[in-house]
């Protein structure tokens, strides 16, 4: 059992709050990944878990023993620094042994450890190599090889891949992945990467300015945001904002920006209605993929249409990013099918499902429904 | 353009290596001639006599320069490994007072040795330390540059190298010693040759502390050798001053690359 929780954890430097009301369990096994734009208390939330920060106020217990005054070396942690952080005058052999020679470990079974992680890694052929003569993704592979060597506790993950090029990056998440699957292993994760979090992640945890934002399993993060930032920091391309207002006619409910008006589905205006937010001034967030140029789509749907004119086309293979832009008013970015060839200053007729659709409160950012 | 502006350097370079060149190759000259050819200005050798060389190592001088083998030695490791530590604590350790305790100790760069130098005799001879091999060699650990020098380096170090070692179950002094100082290489080279050098040409220190014979360092043997009597026998000078010469050049000959990269990296960092 590897349990770590954080009750109500804050860190201060100075005046400032790093780290504002951290309030989490993170499960046995569990991969979790915090994800947040830079300076969001991410990293420096990792570093306290390690004992590298000290905790300004509130409790951090591994298996409900209380470690807030435990020393990094006697927490049972390791971590992946995002330089890898090898020790360039050692051999790769040396690095991994390190944490072990210091643990005073017989020769053998130094031995064994570091070849069977070693093995688990395809690192055998470099073992007497130094760090400099390996390829990045070699390097990382060391790293995480020092941390699984001598099963600890806790793994923490300081934005690991985030030197890796594009295609490596990917090979890694799933070698990532898959160690912690094998090794059944608490993984903490950091990462400003939302592809990243997505994929790998059990459960993600949102944060912004020091303050958790959401946590939950991906699928929840992703269709259901607790707020604006979360929908816009989440996915890619980005989630779409038109703000407007909601109005009735007749009994439907819509969503009127003006130069556009979407009737809102029952089971959604129901919910907007209860919370009496009729002629409220709100903001639709839709996501790109909700965005249709299906000629069937736009059909069965006439009134979820609007016409636009195409400003810059993203050819991603399979598919298109379209940016267009609404009635001189908004932009908005639709991700359709690779089917018709599309130019800029082109009018295209596009369809919105509204079933997909997030409404958030315009003071307060937070999603109403 | 480019070339024309090389072979300009090129040759100011050349003319600049000769100048220095030139002094070192006259004494070479001076040390192999007879006493009244000495100061015979030739490019070419004229005359070919060791018995300057002979003459020197019967006088004893190898002892001076083996006692300034050891004490120059001595001063360098202990003095690298003590400022190199101060470095580390003052540019990476939390303590009350840091900041100031390194304006203190970066003042006495300010003080020279002149200054100093009868309170430290006095110091020195109440310790017991005078006349000694401990005398000649702990009051000349203690220099500022060194740490400085150390403690601006750490400042620009890794600090992940360190909290990997930390999470890995590393004290303080073990990351140190196992990861922080294997890794100061760059800057460890040119401070021991520094060192190495300004112990090895030390002569006012060294010919005040000590009054026995067997304890002369080279250049206070030098200096005797020069101020002994009515004539100054500049041929055994000059063969003298080879000698003592010899371990400095060796030195820098050995150590020629790891000097210009570590003098390199501390102008540009």
């Amino acid at each position: 059992m590897s349990n770590v929780t954080l009750n109500h954890v804050y860190k201060k430097y100075d005046q400032i709050n790093a780290v504002k009301d951290f309030h989490l369990e993170i499960h046995d096994q569990e991969f979790l990944v915090l994800v947040g734009p830079s300076g969001c208390g991410k990293s420096t939330t990792l570093r306290m878990i390690a004992g590298l920060e000290e905790i300004s106020s509130g409790d951090l217990y591994i298996d409900q023993v209380r470690v807030n005054d435990v020393s990094p070396k006697a927490r049972d942690i390791a971590m992946v620094f995002q330089s890898y952080a090898l020790y360039p005058h050692m051999t790769v052999y040396e690095n991994m042994s390190f944490g072990l020679r210091l643990r005073k470990y017989p020769k053998t079974e130094i031995d064994q450890k570091v070849r069977a992680a070693a093995s688990v890694l395809d690192l055998e052929p470099f073992l007497d190599r130094k760090p400099n003569a390996l390829s990045g993704g070699q390097k990382q592979r060391v790293a995480l090889g020092r941390a699984i060597v001598r099963k600890p506790k806790v793994f923490l993950m300081d934005e690991p891949l985030s030197n890796l090029d594009a295609k490596l990056r990917v090979q890694m998440r799933t070698e990532i992945s898959r160690l912690h699957k094998q090794l059944g292993a608490t993984v903490i994760y950091v990462t400003h990467d939302q592809t990243e979090a997505l994929t790998m992640g059990d459960r993600i945890v949102v944060m912004k300015d020091g303050v958790v934002q959401q946590v939950g399993t991906p699928v929840e993060i992703y269709h259901n945001p607790t707020n604006r930032f979360v929908a816009s920091f989440i996915g890619s391309p980005a989630i779409n904002f038109i703000a407007g207002q909601l109005v009735t006619q007749g009994k439907q409910l819509y969503f009127n920006a003006g130069y556009i008006s979407f009737p809102i589905p029952t089971g959604k205006a129901k919910q907007l209605l209860e919370q009496s937010l009729n002629g409220k001034e709100i903001t639709l967030g839709i996501r790109p993929e909700a965005i249709y140029d299906d000629l069937a789509v736009i059909e069965a749907t006439p009134k979820q249409t609007f016409l636009a004119e195409v400003e810059m086309v993203e050819h991603m293979g399979a598919e298109y990013y379209l940016y267009v832009r609404v009635n001189d008013q908004s932009s908005l970015t639709a991700r359709v099918n690779a089917r018709h060839h599309y130019q800029i200053g082109d009018n295209v007729k596009l369809a919105i499902d509204m079933n997909k659709a997030h409404f958030f409160d315009r003071k307060s950012d937070i999603c109403l429904v | 353009m480019q070339s024309y502006n090389n072979r300009w350097i090129t040759i100011f370079a050349l003319v600049l290596g000769i100048i220095m060149v030139i002094p070192i190759y006259m004494m070479v000259l001076g040390s192999l001639r007879s006493a009244e050819h000495v100061f015979d200005i030739t490019l070419l050798p004229t005359q070919f006599q060791l018995s300057n060389y002979q003459e020197v190592v019967a006088s004893g001088f190898l002892r001076s320069v083996g006692n300034s083998l050891f004490i120059s030695a001595a001063v360098t490791v202990i003095a690298m490994l003590f400022h190199a530590m101060s470095g580390y604590a003052l540019a990476r350790l939390n303590f009350p007072g840091r900041k100031y305790i390194f304006a203190w100790m970066l003042s006495t760069l300010m003080i020279p040795l002149a200054v100093i130098m009868i309170p430290l005799f006095m110091i020195t001879k109440n310790l017991g330390m005078a006349n000694s091999y401990v005398g000649l060699i702990v009051p000349s650990i203690f220099n500022a540059y060194g740490v400085f020098l150390f403690r601006q380096f750490y400042l620009n170090f890794p600090k992940e190298l360190e909290e990997a070692a930390y999470m890995e179950g590393s004290s303080i002094a073990g990351t140190f010693f196992r990861i922080v100082l294997p890794l100061s290489k760059s800057v460890i080279i040119p401070l021991t040759v520094g060192f190495f050098l300004a112990n090895w040409n030390a002569y006012l220190w060294p010919l005040i502390i000590n009054q026995k014979e067997q304890l002369w360092v080279v250049q206070v043997a030098l200096a005797n050798a020069i101020g002994g009597g009515y004539t100054i026998p500049w041929n055994f000078v000059l063969a003298a001053s080879v000698i003592a010469a010899l371990p400095t050049m060796l030195l820098f000959f050995l150590l020629q690359r790891q000097i210009v990269d570590g003098i390199k990296m501390s102008g540009i960092k």
